[in-house]
């Protein structure tokens, strides 16, 4: 978990010394935005697949999964939906684990980056997560004490809900092209127990071995736009 | 454009490397610490033990030894166990329930029991104390006291 963390820090700080947060340095606004007329009203939605679950995917024989994610604004807040689905499996000397199962996240972004000419976002959000999933674990073992012990276990249609912390980049690479990613502080799992199994992947969230875990989107987005965007106030070219 | 690409691979490619590793567990914990005391004085007692086992699934655990506290197994694909200890007086049986849980860890460890909710169901000593319900992983602790 430390290693993870800390390559995680690595990667924000990266992209904040590398410069892809165009304007943060931007000095105060003297247009008062409030003067724009329907500043709340969405100007698009933005639809993305992760493609981090699809490379995993390909190169991962134990793991099948996809993740889309839409977006829309609302000025600088934009509400976020993001639905999956997820699958891993896995084999180890006396076991064989399968698990599937579909989540959906519902959340908001607030973005930081309000005079960006390109709408380039910085954000840092909140989301609710909610799965619903089986898994099966078949078990052959022998026991010291006992002798060979066999049998199958499963759970099936759980759901487990959590909270997400998260912040990252969304950047227009061109026309209606967009690159984001999104690193992901979970917490707050809720419980996911049966009497005879305790579940060691949970879809969206992942592995339950910690309370507390850390999760990583990047996603291609496709932008379509519903209405002119309001100008950004006071832009100065760079 | 190629700029923000770039930065963008880049990214990935180090958010790819720190995914999903598993840690290992400390794996069953399904050993329960008996101590023997003397109901008079509740000091620690020491049993002679002519046969020791369980019953369904049957395992022989000691013949002829003594005793004053000892660590026994759980069979954790049950939630039920009864220990049978035969002394010179005759038999003494305590039967346990505890709920067991299991737990993919990882394709190296494998997989873990986790048993909780130790009960003594039933037994035929004179006085038997529960004091915690939950086994542990190594032959450290007690969780029942067996006075007589």
């Amino acid at each position: 978990m430390k290693g993870r963390t800390r390559v995680m820090l690595i990667v924000l700080t990266s992209c904040l010394l590398a410069g892809v947060i165009p304007g943060v340095a931007q000095k105060a606004d003297s247009v008062k935005s409030d003067t724009i007329k329907n500043k709340y009203l969405p100007t698009g939605i933005r639809i993305g697949y992760d493609l981090i679950g699809q490379g995993k995917s390909i190169f991962q024989d134990n793991f099948s999964g996809w993740e889309v994610q839409g977006d829309v604004d609302f000025n600088r807040y934009f509400f976020v939906l993001e639905v999956g689905n997820w699958g891993r499996n896995l084999s180890s000397d006396s076991s064989h684990y399968t698990n599937s199962g579909s989540y959906w996240r519902v959340g908001a972004d607030v973005n930081f980056l309000t005079k960006d000419k390109d709408r380039n976002m910085f954000f840092l959000g909140l989301r609710y997560g909610r799965s619903v999933f089986s898994e099966t674990l078949d078990v052959m073992k022998h026991d010291r004490n006992w002798g060979l012990l066999s049998d199958t276990f499963q759970h099936s249609d759980v759901t487990a809900s959590w909270v997400e912390l998260t912040t990252g980049l969304k950047v227009k690479i061109w026309k209606t092209v967009w690159l984001g990613y999104t690193a992901r502080f979970k917490f707050a799992l809720s419980d996911h127990e049966s009497p005879e199994m305790i579940a060691y992947d949970v879809p969206g969230f992942g592995l339950t071995d910690k309370e507390t875990t850390w999760g990583f989107n990047y996603y291609i987005l496709m932008r379509f736009p519903v209405r002119k965007q309001p100008p950004v106030p006071d832009f100065k070219k760079r | 454009m190629v700029k923000k690409t770039l930065s963008f691979a880049i990214l990935a490619i180090l958010a790819l490397g720190c995914l999903d590793e598993p840690d290992c567990f400390q794996l069953n914990n399904d050993l329960v610490g008996i101590l023997f005391r003397k109901l008079e004085t509740g000091t620690a007692d020491t049993v002679e033990i002519a046969q020791l086992r369980s019953v369904d699934p049957a395992l022989l655990f000691a013949t002829d030894t003594a005793i004053s506290r000892v660590h026994l197994p759980l069979n954790y694909f049950g939630n039920e166990i009864t220990y049978v200890f035969q002394d010179s007086e005759g038999e003494h049986f305590l039967h346990l329930t505890y709920l067991s849980q299991v737990q993919f860890v990882s394709d190296e460890c494998g997989q873990r029991f986790v048993v909780t909710n130790l009960r003594v169901q039933d037994h035929s000593f004179d006085s038997v104390r529960l004091i915690s319900n939950v086994p542990t992983k190594n032959a450290s602790g007690i969780q029942i006291e067996i006075y007589r």
